[in-house]
């Protein structure tokens, strides 16, 4: 039974804005929220229908928890009627992951691919070069060269064998937790050469800061999320890049007190990843980020006056969702 | 054959030139802007074998089309152009070249040394 979230507790802001993919539309009725069309009845306890009743804007966003303890948004759809989109965080997070993976396999293929034809084409020459210089052993310096050949082979299989691991371990990962140092660095592996293909530099700064800090889980997410938050500067350094001078993004860690922090320096165009992820602008993409860096304990500030995004990994991680507000009275 | 060879991916360029000097070309080896201007500045270079994209966003192509407007205000034949691509798609990108460009062969990598040979041929 869903129910209004134990007194004292608050949804992170992002919820508000992060969009609830594929949701079902519910109504209030007698002790149960009837769905709009093809979807099974939840029920609901007597104090969420009489929220859920009240006047609301649309947008308006209240939280619950089922039986389970597991957390819900609802968010007000039309203003006249009390009409609801109602979705599990958990399935909103999936299913914005699975979007997330569509939109950035999407974007990536093309580098992808030329980040496979070019260790290929050498290999290919390589191959070719000891067939060479082995029907010309009898040459001074063939079996030298086929030797040096055969040595290249061997270590762009292994730069292959790297690559197809980071991919592999972006698209298929599960709840794994990880350093947030091999986070940074496999996600710069997969977008180096769309950076290089787009012609922007992304310098990087102080990333040994970022030490041993580890992600509990959620590691493969936070690698979308940060590729994401990548390719939104990218588009931004891009458009504001001044004449024929290089595009330069830059990427900058600390570590102190506060935690550990990874600053993107650019200006941002998220609208239109945020518009093929979900249908939404980009303070809904930025949202979604956020609700993705949930079970990572990353958090995620943006300042787009200032060009700048920032993922904040403070000391001591909190449980995911809903947290207890110490300002509010508890209820009995 | 004065070949110049233009390609960033250095184990790539490396083996090329090999093989082709193993053909008995002569070719000399670039693998950014400054280094293509300096391989090319007599203007010797008869053919050019070059990656349309190399790294940090360079377009190999800028630099060809470059090289054969020297040659041409020298007076000289323009030279055989062949364009390599990671892309997959190289005909595509040379086709949106404004202005519009004209490249002898164009090939997707992995390339066959034969293929380059004959590109070379005619």
């Amino acid at each position: 039974m869903l129910d209004l979230p134990p007194a004292g507790t608050t949804a992170p802001p992002h919820w508000r804005l992060a969009p609830l993919p594929g949701a079902p539309l519910y109504q209030p009725q007698a002790e149960r929220l009837a769905p709009l069309a093809g979807h099974a009845a939840l029920a609901a306890s007597p104090a969420l229908l009489a929220a859920l009743a009240l006047p609301a804007a649309p947008g308006q966003l209240l939280s619950a928890c089922d039986s389970s303890g597991a957390a819900w948004r609802l968010r007000r759809i039309d203003q006249d009627r009390p009409l609801w989109a109602a979705q599990a965080v958990d399935e909103s997070r999936a299913r914005l992951l699975t979007a997330l993976r569509g939109l950035l396999g999407g974007r990536l293929a093309g580098s992808v691919l030329h980040q496979l034809r070019s260790p290929l084409n050498a290999l290919s020459l390589h191959a070719e070069l000891i067939e060479r210089s082995l029907s010309n052993g009898e040459r001074p310096g063939a079996a030298q060269r086929a030797l040096e050949s055969a040595a290249v082979i061997r270590e762009r299989l292994r730069e292959l064998g790297r690559r197809q691991d980071a991919m592999a371990a972006l698209w298929f990962g599960g709840d794994e937790g990880a350093g947030l140092a091999v986070v940074v660095e496999r996600s710069l592996g997969l977008l180096r050469g769309y950076l290089s293909l787009q012609g922007v530099h992304l310098r990087g700064v102080g990333l040994d800061a970022l030490g041993g800090a580890q992600l509990p889980r959620g590691a493969a997410e936070a690698e979308l999320a940060l590729i994401t938050l990548l390719l939104a500067a990218c588009d931004g350094a891009r458009h504001n890049r001044v004449g024929e001078s290089e595009a330069e993004m830059l990427l900058a860690a600390e570590s102190g007190a506060h935690g550990v922090s990874l600053e993107l320096q650019a200006p941002s165009e998220a609208d239109a990843l945020g518009r093929e992820l979900a249908e939404t602008d980009g303070a809904g993409l930025l949202a979604a980020l956020a609700l993705l860096l949930e079970p990572s304990g990353l958090r995620l500030e943006v300042r787009p006056e200032q060009a700048l995004t920032r993922l904040l990994l403070p000391p001591r991680q909190g449980p995911a969702g809903l947290a207890r507000d110490s300002k509010q009275p508890r209820r009995p | 054959m004065n070949i110049v060879l233009l390609e960033d991916d250095a184990d790539a360029r490396e083996a090329m030139a090999a093989l082709l000097s193993l053909d008995h070309h002569q070719v000399r080896q670039a693998h950014d802007g400054a280094s293509f201007r300096n391989a090319t500045s007599d203007l010797s270079g008869q053919a050019v074998i070059f990656d349309l994209c190399l790294g940090g966003g360079a377009s190999g192509l800028h630099l060809v089309m470059d090289y054969q407007r020297r040659r041409h205000d020298a007076g000289l034949e323009p030279a055989r152009l062949i364009a390599l691509s990671g892309s997959g798609d190289p005909a595509r990108t040379i086709a949106a070249a404004e202005p519009p460009f004209a490249v002898h062969h164009s090939l997707a990598k992995p390339a066959d040394h034969a293929r380059i040979l004959a590109a070379l041929a005619g």
